[in-house]
């Protein structure tokens, strides 16, 4: 009778730690009350085509891609680039184009790793050691796109 | 339903310990139920404060283990007399007050101040681990061939309770001047990996290779998230790759390990090898002979392991509470991290590093805790959390949990 008394109380412990896992489960992954992992956004990117329009079937269906794109971004540094495994893919014909974009709270840098680009008609190659400072409405124009960086709106 | 299933879990667990080990007296029982009152009386005042509903959950996931924690202490029957109506209680009873006490001071603290932007704070903190592993080093006994103690503390908890805080400091830093271009390291990177390998080297003076390999795992997956190059990454990673492989060579413990797990049945019949073949791979021997439901608790002997409630307490908890709970633990374990990882949107870089931080120190204790009493090649020396004994761990272990909530508390703070 001993044993048995034991063996219920398990028995309890047992599933009250299964009712308990499981609802510990539903919570955590339950939605509307879940935690949202990003950081604070401080500068918006703004990419529109500016060449022949891409409606293609892949573009529509399987990318949604449309003409115009705004992204916000948080501090940190990304790769920008026409190759989608880059940090911010934007679609651009020509030939291959990286850059590397440092978002700060209050500043913006940018490094073209490859290829070459147009910021307000100046032309830039890829030089690695160069840092371009990038201040507020600053209009690149990466061969048929034109990407615009702004503020976020009340931001210091 | 999780508040129902907690209480009824956390009192029938407390029955049928007291039931399945007998004392000589029932003072030890009256201290564990006491105890048992205060934990779960904090946590039903938690329960109603947390209106958001997000701390509660990894919370009682906490608390839920360190029920285990004092069933497991209970088990041992090491109990100390703490002069009040002359009142015994297990050590891990000791450790749950400074545990809770811990939690509430650093969630406070992190919760209400800024010190994000305060270098004086995150430059005290960097210069204060190798300052720890030095004087360890220095002022230390040898226990087992390791320096572990530094001023009557286990270096292992303190440094892995500040390491997040100097972690994130590098981790956050604006990225204004490169080694060549931008296209290679940038100079916080090379300053992370340089303190970094500091550690490392510390802890091979000390002969802390549990606190090398939380370390190592937890700076290489942040810097890989925070380099951008890969060449220096691949770099990287082989250089900790032929660390590890010098230290499965070099080092006697984990060699014999590797020996073990290459060729198990000859290291049976080696005579060096052989007995601690037999403690390596006791789980893969032993577990049919411990069934679903459990040998009952206080089953396993000694004789066996004698860190039942530290390093091996989840080899107890399949013998003795049953394999059933032992793997509900691990499915809690699991969740714990996965709300570790979860912070509010709109936190500071500095925040959601620290956070990351934290939650990849303790995704990576529970891993080699898991990986070790499976009787894998990595070495034992590291608890389970909350469940094993070790008041410096669990300390630590709760400050960052601690610092989770109160990282959550700020999101929440900075939202209204």
């Amino acid at each position: 009778m001993e044993l048995m008394n034991v063996r219920v109380w398990e028995l309890l412990v047992i599933g009250t730690a299964l009712i308990f896992s499981v609802s510990e489960w539903i919570a955590i992954h339950r939605k509307g009350n879940r935690l949202d992992n990003s950081g604070d956004i401080c500068w918006y990117v703004q990419v529109n085509r500016i060449g022949t329009a891409k409606n293609s079937f892949w573009n529509t269906i399987f990318f949604g891609r449309n003409n115009r794109e705004k992204v916000g971004l948080e501090e940190g540094c990304y790769f920008v680039g026409n190759r989608p495994y880059d940090d911010i893919w934007i679609s651009a014909g020509g030939k291959r184009v990286k850059l590397y974009l440092n978002i700060q709270k209050d500043h913006a840098y940018l490094s073209i790793l490859k290829g070459r680009i147009t910021i307000f008609n100046n032309e830039y190659v890829a030089d690695p050691t160069k840092r371009i400072p990038l201040p507020e409405m600053t209009r690149i124009t990466i061969y048929d796109i034109e990407m615009e960086l702004f503020k976020r709106r009340g931001w210091p | 339903m999780i508040w129902i299933s907690y209480m009824i879990s956390s009192f029938a667990l407390y029955i049928w310990t007291t039931m399945s080990v007998v004392c000589d007296s029932n003072s030890p029982k009256v201290g564990y139920l006491l105890i048992l009152i205060v934990l779960n009386t904090g946590i039903t005042i938690l329960w109603f404060l947390d209106k958001e509903r997000q701390i509660r959950k990894g919370v009682f996931i906490m608390a839920f283990l360190t029920n285990f924690g004092l069933s497991v202490s209970y088990r041992m029957k090491e109990f100390v007399s703490i002069g009040f109506f002359g009142l015994e209680v297990s050590r891990y009873t000791i450790d749950l007050l400074l545990m809770i006490g811990v939690f509430v001071a650093v969630y406070e603290t992190v919760r209400h101040l800024e010190f994000q932007d305060n270098n004086i704070f995150k430059f005290s903190v960097i210069l204060l681990l190798p300052v720890t592993i030095i004087g360890a080093r220095l002022t230390g006994n040898k226990i087992y061939g390791s320096y572990l103690y530094f001023c009557g503390i286990m270096v292992f908890g303190i440094v892995l309770a500040l390491f997040p805080f100097a972690a994130s400091s590098f981790m956050s830093m604006k990225e204004n001047h490169y080694i060549f271009s931008v296209k290679r390291i940038s100079w916080d990177m090379m300053g992370f990996l340089l303190y970094s390998f500091l550690l490392y080297a510390g802890c091979m003076l000390l002969n802390e290779f549990g606190l090398l390999l939380i370390l190592g795992l937890t700076s290489s997956v942040l810097f890989w998230i925070r380099c951008k190059d890969m060449l220096t990454k691949t770099v990287y990673t082989c250089a900790c790759g032929g660390g590890a492989f010098l230290a499965s060579v070099r080092i006697s413990h984990i060699n014999d390990r590797v020996r073990i797990w290459l060729n198990p049945a000859s290291a049976f019949g080696d005579q060096i090898l052989g007995e601690k073949a037999e403690s390596t791979l006791y789980l893969f021997r032993h577990i049919y002979q411990m069934g679903w439901w459990g040998n009952g608790i206080g089953n396993l002997p000694k004789s066996i392991y004698r860190t039942l409630d530290s390093d091996h307490v989840l080899i107890t908890l399949m013998n003795d509470y049953s394999i059933l709970l032992a793997i509900l633990i691990l499915f809690l374990s699991v969740i714990l991290v996965r709300w570790m990882l979860m912070v509010p949107a709109g936190l500071d870089s500095y925040f959601r590093y620290l956070n990351l931080s934290c939650a990849l120190i303790m995704a990576f204790i529970l891993l080699i805790n898991v990986a070790s009493n499976l009787g894998s090649f990595i070495t034992a020396g590291i608890g389970f959390p909350f469940i094993s004994d070790g008041g410096s761990v669990n300390l630590m272990l709760t400050s960052l949990v601690a610092v989770h909530c109160g990282l959550i508390a700020k999101g929440s703070d900075n939202y209204d």
